[in-house]
């Protein structure tokens, strides 16, 4: 198949997907681009949303949408690292010989969720680290690769906050994405309980395989950026940093800490899977307008005269944005 | 690139030609508007060509210049592209990875190139069409404005009008009269006389002054041509004096005296060249070459001294063929004596002297003529055309002359060396004419004598004006 005929292919995966997603998911259109553009793109996804919003059932639509192996994991205070990756256990063979065995944990599956990221410890959390970065496991001194497409999607309750640990930064940079599920509008709660009162099961079908989404992740790391838009993320990405001489005055005003390379590298990233979902061969600015929140919002940190202003993270993004936008002209 | 980049690469290009043009216009009208106007006006000296060199060197320039900063390129061009089309960078990056090769920037190409040729031109708008539109509008308006300012006219000068006064007329019928009584020889006596009765009549029925000048002036050269024409003295003087033959070159110095007494002295020592054995040879000699030089002289026989030294020629060449060859010194004598050659240098002296007294009045008349001429109508030097040179009549003993010029100072007189005596100076007067100075000293004299009696003049006035007198009587300027 030639590259014009697998952006064909490409453009009607990715609408076939969607389709199939929104048989067990009502509306959160734009949470559901950006899962399947941080899936393409090999990125994770830090969900955010309040209980029953539909995260968990967002995942297992996804992980059957593109027939790929699923687990959830539901983190708890008392979960162990070793409950995530799993442990060697002592076994008899059949000559009755004692010996280990590694039981994989939840972790080895191509699409895992992560419920309640935050209410598990710290040393439960960094079991994360190696994987979602790296995509391979160590345990007991042996590493194990895990199978393409890896993703993982990890969800945090904003409400419980109490007895919870929040991620540390260096995990919350391995999240491609931070997307934040809105509590549906009036109209998509009643699809929702419409849809719920026929089955609470997802209804979707398998439209692609891991093979197709590698191929597909491929096909959109060839599209081409020109240097004036990669100036314009990188100035993007630096703005959001005070410390630096050349900072922009929102970055003073509003930023405590700014955000690290990997998000000059996500937006890219990311910027050119969207561009192709789209039906464009290039990146614009525009893309990466419009990932900057998903982006940046869990990467950078705002101090207390953004608190005071009454302004969000997603707020002083959009400053940071208007900035960056006036600057290039 | 493609075909969709190329139209509106075309478009662009075009717009930029005509940025440039109106800019370079915008440029050249108001230096070629201000430069023309200014020499219009006469505030600087600058051709009119040169304005428009200069203005169009300016256009050019600065159309160049503008040229060279708005002309497209691909990456500007790209850019005004995907921001006025809104094709989100689409444009950019076709040119920037127009020389890759992978398949999906082939593909990008492609399907910009495809949108680029689905829109219209128009879509790449001319920016600041207006600015451009004024600057046309005023650099148009300038060049109309340097053409339509009118040249600086000189004050046409009003020409006033003219009617003789009664005193002009009186003033003018007394020159007339004077002419009429002077001592200017009757040829050129009564042109001018002539001339100043057709002026007189004409003048009655002038209107304007510009009309008066021009009849009064035509006059003035007229007179001055007829005294030039009738005064031969500085011909013949020069043509004589040019000579190559002594003797030729002896008569032009005794020509050049201005009393009978020294023009007599001057013959006199002619005549020692003339000895008596080689007389006859010397005449022959001397007679041609003056015949030769007198006629490049110009003037004719009718000339009245051409006419006294032809008269001298033909008495020589009369008496010269009685001469004997052979040393008869009584017959010689005789021929010599005062009935014979002397008689002939003596008349001759006489001759040509009154021949150049006679020319000095007409230069005198004729100046004085022209002199009160100006001064009745208020004519200057100015307006007058060049009458050209007067005569130099020349002072036989330092060479140089008394011009007949106004302006030259007059010593007093004539005579030798620097010894001037004042008495023989020529003064006009009323009854008849010009005389020498002292035919009248003696009347004049009477007269004042008359009034130092009677009159109330202070002691020491008298005493001033006796002493004057007597120094005119004694022959010295200086009184000594």
């Amino acid at each position: 198949m030639d590259n014009q005929e697998k952006v064909k292919v490409f453009s009607e995966k990715i609408a076939t997907i969607k389709q199939e997603l929104h048989k067990d998911v009502v509306g959160q259109e734009d949470i559901i681009e950006n899962v399947i553009i941080a899936i393409i793109a090999g990125g994770n996804v830090l969900l955010e949303g309040v209980p029953g919003v539909g995260k968990t059932r967002l995942v297992r639509s996804l992980g059957k949408t593109l027939s790929l192996p699923f687990s959830r994991i539901q983190f708890t205070p008392d979960l162990m690292p070793s409950d995530v990756t799993g442990t060697n256990v002592v076994e008899k063979d059949d000559a009755g010989k004692l010996k280990t065995v590694f039981r994989p944990g939840p972790i080895f599956a191509n699409l895992v969720l992560a419920d309640e990221i935050n209410r598990a410890t710290p040393k439960t959390q960094s079991a994360m680290l190696e994987v979602m970065q790296e995509h391979k496991i160590t345990v007991t001194g042996k590493t194990y690769k895990m199978q393409e497409p890896f993703f993982v999607l990890a969800t945090e309750n904003p409400i419980e906050q109490d007895g919870t640990y929040p991620l540390p930064e260096a995990q919350m940079d391995r999240f491609m994405f931070k997307l934040i599920m809105k509590f549906p509008k009036i109209n998509e709660l009643f699809d929702i309980v419409n849809m719920t009162q026929i089955t609470m099961d997802e209804t979707a079908q398998a439209v692609v395989d891991g093979e197709t989404i590698l191929n597909m992740r491929a096909l959109a790391s060839t599209v081409p950026v020109i240097d004036d838009v990669l100036m314009y993320t990188m100035n993007l990405v630096t703005n959001t940093h005070p410390e630096l001489e050349n900072a922009s005055d929102t970055a003073k005003k509003y930023i405590k800490y700014g955000a690290s390379p990997r998000a000059a590298q996500a937006l890219i990233t990311a910027a050119k899977v969207r561009a192709l979902i789209r039906g464009n061969y290039n990146v614009s600015y525009e893309d990466i307008d419009a990932l900057a929140y998903p982006v940046l919002r869990h990467r950078i940190k705002i101090n207390y005269n953004a608190i005071n202003d009454r302004l969000t993270v997603d707020d002083v993004i959009g400053l940071l944005i208007k900035e960056n936008k006036k600057a290039s002209k | 690139m493609g075909e969709g980049f190329l139209k509106f690469k075309r478009k662009v290009y075009i717009d930029a030609i005509i940025k440039s043009v109106v800019i370079g216009l915008f440029v050249g009208a108001p230096i070629f508007t201000a430069l023309f106007i200014l020499s219009k006006r006469q505030i600087i000296g600058v051709n009119g060509w040169l304005c428009a060199v200069l203005g169009i060197v300016a256009a050019l320039i600065a159309g160049g210049l503008a040229y060279l900063f708005l002309r497209p390129n691909n990456k500007k061009l790209a850019k005004k592209l995907d921001k006025e089309l809104v094709l989100h960078e689409k444009v950019q990056t076709m040119v920037e990875f127009a020389d890759a090769e992978d398949v999906m920037a082939a593909l990008q190409r492609e399907d910009t190139d495809e949108r680029l040729r689905l829109q219209s031109v128009s879509g790449a708008k001319f920016t600041r069409l207006w600015m451009y539109i004024t600057a046309g509008v005023l650099s148009v308006a300038m060049l109309v404005t340097a053409f339509a300012v009118p040249k600086k006219k000189e004050p046409v000068p009003v020409d006033p009008p003219f009617q003789m006064d009664n005193w002009q007329q009186i003033a003018l019928e007394d020159l007339i009269e004077y002419t009429q009584s002077s001592g200017m020889i009757e040829s050129a006596k009564a042109y001018t006389v002539e001339e100043l009765q057709g002026l007189l009549a004409t003048l009655l029925e002038t209107k304007y002054t510009s009309e008066m000048k021009e009849q009064v002036i035509t006059v003035i050269v007229n007179v001055d041509g007829k005294v030039d024409e009738v005064n031969s003295y500085t011909a013949v003087y020069g043509a004589l004096n040019g000579s190559m033959d002594n003797a030729v070159v002896e008569l032009s110095s005794a020509i050049a005296e201005l009393d009978v007494a020294s023009t007599t002295t001057a013959f006199t020592d002619l005549r020692k060249i003339f000895t008596y054995a080689e007389y006859k040879r010397t005449t022959e000699v001397f007679v041609a070459q003056t015949r030769t030089a007198l006629g490049k002289s110009g003037y004719d026989s009718q000339d009245g001294l051409y006419a006294a030294v032809e008269k001298f020629l033909v008495g020589l060449e009369g008496v010269a063929s009685d001469f004997s060859e052979y040393d008869e010194t009584e017959l010689n004598a005789a021929l010599d004596g005062a009935e014979g050659v002397g008689g002939i240098f003596g008349a001759a002296a006489d001759d040509i002297h009154d021949a150049i007294v006679q020319q000095k009045t007409n230069r005198t008349v004729g100046k004085y003529v022209i002199s009160e001429l100006m001064e009745i109508f208020e004519i200057s030097k100015d307006e007058l055309p060049d009458l050209g040179e007067d005569e130099v009549f020349v002072d036989s003993e330092t060479g140089g002359g008394q011009t007949g010029n106004e302006d030259d100072k007059n010593d007093g007189g004539y005579g030798k060396g620097e010894q001037l005596f004042g008495s023989n100076d020529q003064i006009y007067d009323p009854e008849k004419g010009h005389v020498a100075y002292g035919e009248v000293l003696n009347e004049y004299f009477a007269k004042v004598s008359e009034q130092l009696v009677n009159g109330t003049l202070s002691e020491e006035m008298q005493e001033f004006i006796n002493g004057y007198y007597a120094q005119l009587y004694n022959g010295s300027k200086d009184g000594q």
